[in-house]
């Protein structure tokens, strides 16, 4: 899968709204290919959702994300995993071993719904899981994270 | 992330002596020390961030506050590079719960008793209710070529984004000339379709026959004159949206086909053996009652259901008044850009015309007697002798219009008066309650003329039938 992180110094940027930098890595198994760097340039939520769409990616692992954003890349069939936190090699390391959501690598304020979640996979599509998880969109049906 | 100037890390912050101050006032604060980790985070911040402080001290500022200034235009970095506080500027902040919030910020360094820079500071004040104050003041909500500054409006402004990111099926309620197809187009264009065609068609405009060759399309022979495959709106709209406008008009039979298309994506071209699937998002728009139309059997509820899935209430011009300076002023705009004329919107006399009016057939009432404006003006303001046959008849063409109104209601009253007593000034007069000499006199004023007949003959008993007014 085709996986991108918004990146900031190193880091996960903290708002994906305004970041203006991707590594999109292609995940394979137990490992990433990459990094292809890609730039954001896009305000408006719609363009910007667009812009992420077209580079074909499956996921995306953000910081902060607004909520109209975060509906509209899910709409366009794109995993979001926001409020993530943390260095990019450790986030990255964290996607292919399939640990994220990981209350470590989450930002402040995002723990509430952590408790009980296990590691990654079981969430079919539609499915959400706490705000750290990840949604997926599609036909929208299931518990998202943001309702 | 870069460094900051010179601090002693090793010196206490002055929170101690503050802190009862700090928690108890109503702006956010934070301060941060020389590795740009939050170090105390007062109650207000802790309100405005959703972020409790326990899960806040430690960490990167730019990951607990998650400004949109944070990777691009740090105020505190700035601070730090040149010395001087930034005041007031402007941002949002995302909070826990994916909520944009309106801040304006203002910093300062923090030193030691010997002057060092210890540290920063970021004071951050909610500007939600501001903003909503603008809005509501002056602001407008636009989307696609829908504008409105109306609470009414408010609704569908708000839910747009969301509806526009599902997939769902919309019911896009609303009278004639409402702005139902503006709505689907905006939905259209602001959701994950909107590379894609958006194809509407109006259920009501074509018989149910040719309706259905419309929807579904045909293959050559299907019918006499068929001569080739004709593919239909359905396909037209793949991968985009199609917009079915007045669907409380389609006939019993399409409304089942329909709801097959809706619930399976998949359908046959007239005469055609092998079935279509489509990846369309259909969009329904109607100005009838379609509640009404279930429980009377005209339209299936099977269907009704399968289309209602959102619903959206455009509301009638004469319901939200206060858009129409707005409309005026946007369509003024427009003919302007079309039509290259310097029009500069409608004088307070035309407005005042228009804002009386009632818009049966709602904003493109408007829209059709701003274009009508046009033909007859075209430089300077929209006066009310531009406007439409039943607006100028009604013009007042003074600026004393309050003094023209009062005087011909005045004059009004006094010939009906006149009529009912048969013109017997005197049984006027009394029936008014003025005196005889005060009736001529307006009379006189208001040039009131009477008949060559003046009733002095008849009985005063007609007084009884009232005071005239």
């Amino acid at each position: 899968m085709r996986v991108a992180f918004a990146v900031w110094n190193g880091r996960i940027s903290p708002v994906f709204d305004v970041a203006q930098h991707l590594a999109v890595y292609e995940v394979d198994g137990g490992s990433a290919r990459g990094p292809v760097e890609a730039g954001l340039t896009a305000v408006d939520p719609g363009a910007r959702a667009a812009e992420v769409s077209d580079l074909g990616v499956d996921a995306l692992v953000c910081g902060a994300v607004s909520r109209p954003l975060a509906m509209m890349l899910s709409a366009r069939g794109i995993e979001v995993m926001p409020f993530t936190a943390g260095d990019t090699e450790e986030v990255l390391q964290a996607f292919v071993e399939q640990r994220l959501p990981d209350p470590r690598l989450c930002m402040p304020g995002c723990g509430r719904r952590l408790a009980g979640m296990g590691p990654r996979g079981g969430g079919g599509p539609g499915r959400g899981r706490g705000r750290c998880g990840r949604g997926r969109g599609g036909s929208g049906s299931g518990r998202g994270r943001w309702q | 992330m870069a460094d900051a100037p010179d601090r002693d890390t090793d010196s206490p912050l002055p929170i101690a002596s503050t802190e009862a101050i700090l928690e108890s006032i109503s702006d956010g604060v934070f301060t941060v020390d020389g590795d740009w980790r939050i170090a105390s985070f007062n109650r207000a911040a802790e309100g405005i961030t959703g972020i409790p402080r326990k899960e806040a001290l430690g960490r990167r500022c730019s990951e607990v506050f998650r400004a949109s200034m944070c990777e691009t235009d740090c105020a505190l970095r700035s601070t730090f590079e040149t010395g001087a506080p930034v005041i007031n500027r402007q941002a949002f902040i995302v909070d826990a719960d994916g909520r944009r919030i309106p801040v304006s910020v203002s910093t300062a360094l923090l030193r030691d008793g010997k002057g060092r820079v210890i540290g920063g500071a970021e004071t951050f004040r909610d500007l939600s209710v501001v903003e909503e104050l603008r809005r509501e003041l002056e602001g407008r909500y636009e989307a696609g070529d829908l504008v409105s500054r109306s609470a009414s409006m408010r609704r569908i402004f708000e839910l747009l984004p969301q509806v526009a990111a599902s997939d769902s099926t919309v019911l896009i309620r609303g009278e004639t000339g409402t702005g139902k197809e503006l709505l689907a187009r905006a939905i259209h264009g602001a959701g994950p379709r909107s590379a894609g065609p958006f194809v509407a068609v109006n259920c009501s405009a074509l018989p149910d026959t040719l309706l259905e060759s419309e929807l579904f399309g045909y293959v050559a022979g299907a019918f006499t004159g068929a001569d080739r495959d004709k593919p239909g709106r359905f396909e037209l709209a793949e991968g985009g949206t199609l917009l079915l406008d007045e669907i409380g008009d389609i006939s019993p039979a399409l409304q089942v086909r329909l709801l097959r298309v809706l619930q399976d994506k998949t359908f046959e071209r007239l005469g055609a053996t092998q079935s279509t699937t489509v990846d369309v998002r259909v969009l329904a728009a109607t100005h009838q009652d379609l509640e009404k139309r279930v429980r009377s059997g005209a339209f299936r509820q099977d269907l009704y259901y399968r289309i209602n899935v959102v619903q959206l209430e455009l509301p009638p011009l004469r319901r939200r008044k206060e858009d129409i300076p707005l409309l005026v002023e946007h369509f003024t705009a427009r003919f302007n850009r079309i039509q290259g004329k310097q029009v500069t919107g409608a004088s307070p006399e035309a407005l005042g015309l228009l804002m009386a009016h009632d818009y049966p057939g709602n904003v493109r009432e408007l829209e059709n007697i701003i274009e009508h404006a046009f033909v007859l003006c075209s430089e300077g303001a929209i006066r009310p002798e531009h406007l439409p046959e039943p607006f100028c008849a009604d013009a007042p063409t003074s600026s004393q219009t309050m003094h023209t109104a009062l005087r011909a209601a005045e004059a009004q009253v006094l010939r009906d008066a006149l009529r009912r007593h048969g013109y017997n000034r005197e049984a006027t007069a009394r029936a008014l309650g003025m005196h005889k000499s005060t009736l001529f006199r307006k009379l006189k004023r208001l040039g009131v003329t009477l008949p060559e007949r003046d009733g002095r003959n008849r009985s005063g008993d007609e007084d009884r039938d009232g005071s005239g007014g």
